[in-house]
């Protein structure tokens, strides 16, 4: 599945260690405007998660892709501000380069949703990978407690008695 | 930069004094230094509250996004993502991962 990551997700992934585990499942794509937040910024900021960021994209293991411009979406992706790594995202999702967009971030879920354009969480995508079996129910669990203290409670509690159900 | 002029009260005026004393600075960095700390919060409230993304919530911070995160984190906000997104969020993987396999 090819999946286009905006910054928020794409930096919780890399501080919970869960992103080598998605990119062996999944193909993760992003912008310029989210490699300029992550790493970019990131490294300017002094963030350990920037460098990791930047290694799996030099190791092709996160690749990152032209945005091409359409029109559906192309208003909301102005509103949202075009050199930003949500309109980035939203275009790569809206142009079917990607299969959905990943994101934790609720008011540019609702913006997908406004313009039916499929999405998932990290939360969400952690619990189908252990659905699948490509990660093992504690295991988890213990990417679960490290991505808590980023995700919402509720996301949190829901997530949690999924994986121990 | 532009200048505005506006009337402040005088619990306000109190904080400016004592953040210019604290800090040795004049009033007028003082005031600009409490303006920022004061367009943080409004900022983190708006991403809490669902009304702003990460992106347009460090636009009014007035920090990079990466920044942002660690603002919001900092206050608190572990993440904003609903019980229903998270549900949504769901039934759009399971529906992806059923076309990738058919195709």
């Amino acid at each position: 599945m090819k999946i286009a990551v905006d910054t928020d997700a794409l930096v919780k992934l890399a501080k919970c260690s869960l992103k080598e585990r998605v990119t062996a499942e999944h193909q993760l794509l992003l912008g310029p405007a989210v490699r300029k937040e992550a790493v970019d910024q990131g490294k300017a900021g002094g963030h350990a998660d920037a460098l990791l960021i930047e290694q799996n994209l030099e190791a092709g293991r996160l690749r990152m892709v032209a945005v091409p411009r359409i029109a559906k979406g192309e208003a909301a992706a102005r509103a949202l501000g075009l050199d930003h790594g949500e309109a980035d995202t939203l275009r790569l999702v809206a142009s079917g380069e990607a299969d959905l967009a990943l994101s934790d971030d609720r008011r540019f879920l609702r913006v997908l949703e406004d313009l039916g354009l499929p999405y998932a969480t990290s939360a969400a995508l952690l619990r189908t990978l252990v659905e699948d079996g490509r990660i093992e129910r504690g295991e988890g669990l213990r990417y679960l407690d490290r991505l808590s203290p980023m995700i919402s409670e509720e996301e949190y509690l829901e997530t949690r008695a999924a994986l121990e159900d | 930069m532009a200048v505005k002029s506006l009337r402040i009260p005088p619990e306000l005026l109190k904080v400016i004094r004592h953040r210019a004393a604290s800090e040795r600075l004049d009033e007028s960095n003082a005031t600009r230094q409490l303006i920022q700390l004061g367009a943080e919060e409004y900022a983190v409230r708006l991403y809490r509250d669902g009304k702003a993304t990460l992106d347009q919530a460090a636009d009014l911070a007035g920090v990079p996004v990466r920044e942002m995160l660690e603002i919001l984190w900092a206050h608190g906000v572990s993440g904003n993502v609903t019980l229903r997104q998270h549900r949504t969020a769901l039934e759009h993987l399971r529906k992806a991962k059923r076309s990738s396999r058919r195709s």
